[in-house]
């Protein structure tokens, strides 16, 4: 079974690391199907990594949207690790407007930095 | 640069979008298409195929899809063709409200691409896109 992400806590963050380098439909399934199973206690803020990321479609932009309508009410959440192509595609789409983003991994893990 | 033309026929499999979309990429970059205009070919084509395996085979294994990808010095030309559920009409490619979570694969096809149509003939629905390269 092929394993597209991976999951830690560290303190009373939830990180989510993305462990391909295509961000499509196959990584997005999954991410949504562990979403739909995985109780939100136990942490105050959850990072989608997604350092290791060089190419996303729309499914995988699908599936970073289930992930914030999912915890934009309940947590303080964080999209890290953005590089260009990736930016790129939230830009065109105005999603930059929405989430919040950070090209950084590690400034994550001590406070949300949007950048624009 | 010299016209260049590769063409793929594949089964209607998530899994087999990867290998056609990087074979295209290498294809435009083996002929000194610059990363930009590689780059959205290569976002447009995942996306064509990919609706022609979700929508036009609802997800169905076992179907055959056809891509066709030609350039020359002033574009990069793709087909991609099913004989799945064809659509009434070409979409219009409007950017959904930020919390949907689908329907932004033919905005980012028209947002890639210069030229987009659809059209669906004999059994055969194709999609036809060019990028220009300038």
């Amino acid at each position: 079974m092929a394993i597209y992400f991976d999951v830690r806590f560290r303190g009373t963050s939830l990180r989510i690391e993305v462990l391909e380098a295509r961000f499509d439909a196959r990584v997005g399934d999954a991410l949504v199907n562990w979403l739909s199973m995985t109780p939100d206690i136990g942490f105050d803020r959850v990072i989608l990594d997604l350092d290791a990321v060089e190419f996303m479609d729309s499914s995988g932009l699908g599936a970073i949207v289930s992930f914030w309508r999912r915890f934009r009410d309940s947590k303080e959440i964080c999209i890290a690790g953005v590089k260009p192509a990736v930016r790129d595609l939230l830009c065109i789409t105005r999603m930059d407007y929405v989430l919040p983003i950070s090209v950084s991994t590690q400034a994550s893990y001590t406070g949300v930095q949007r950048q624009t | 640069m010299k016209a260049a033309q590769q063409n793929f026929r594949f089964d209607s499999r998530l899994c087999n979008v990867t290998d056609v979309a990087k074979a295209a990429r290498r294809l435009c970059e083996e002929n000194a298409v610059c990363d930009a205009h590689a780059a959205a070919v290569e976002l447009a084509l995942v996306e064509a195929v990919n609706n022609a395996i979700e929508h036009g085979y609802q997800g169905e294994p076992g179907h055959e899809l056809a891509v066709e990808v030609f350039l020359n010095d002033s574009a990069v030309h793709v087909t991609v063709s099913e004989q799945g559920i064809g659509m009434a009409r070409e979409p219009s490619g409007e950017l959904p409200p930020p919390d949907q979570v689908n329907g932004r694969g033919w905005f980012l096809i028209r947002r890639c691409m210069d030229e987009v149509s659809y059209k669906s003939e004999r059994g055969i629905n194709t999609v036809y896109m060019c990028r220009y390269l300038r």
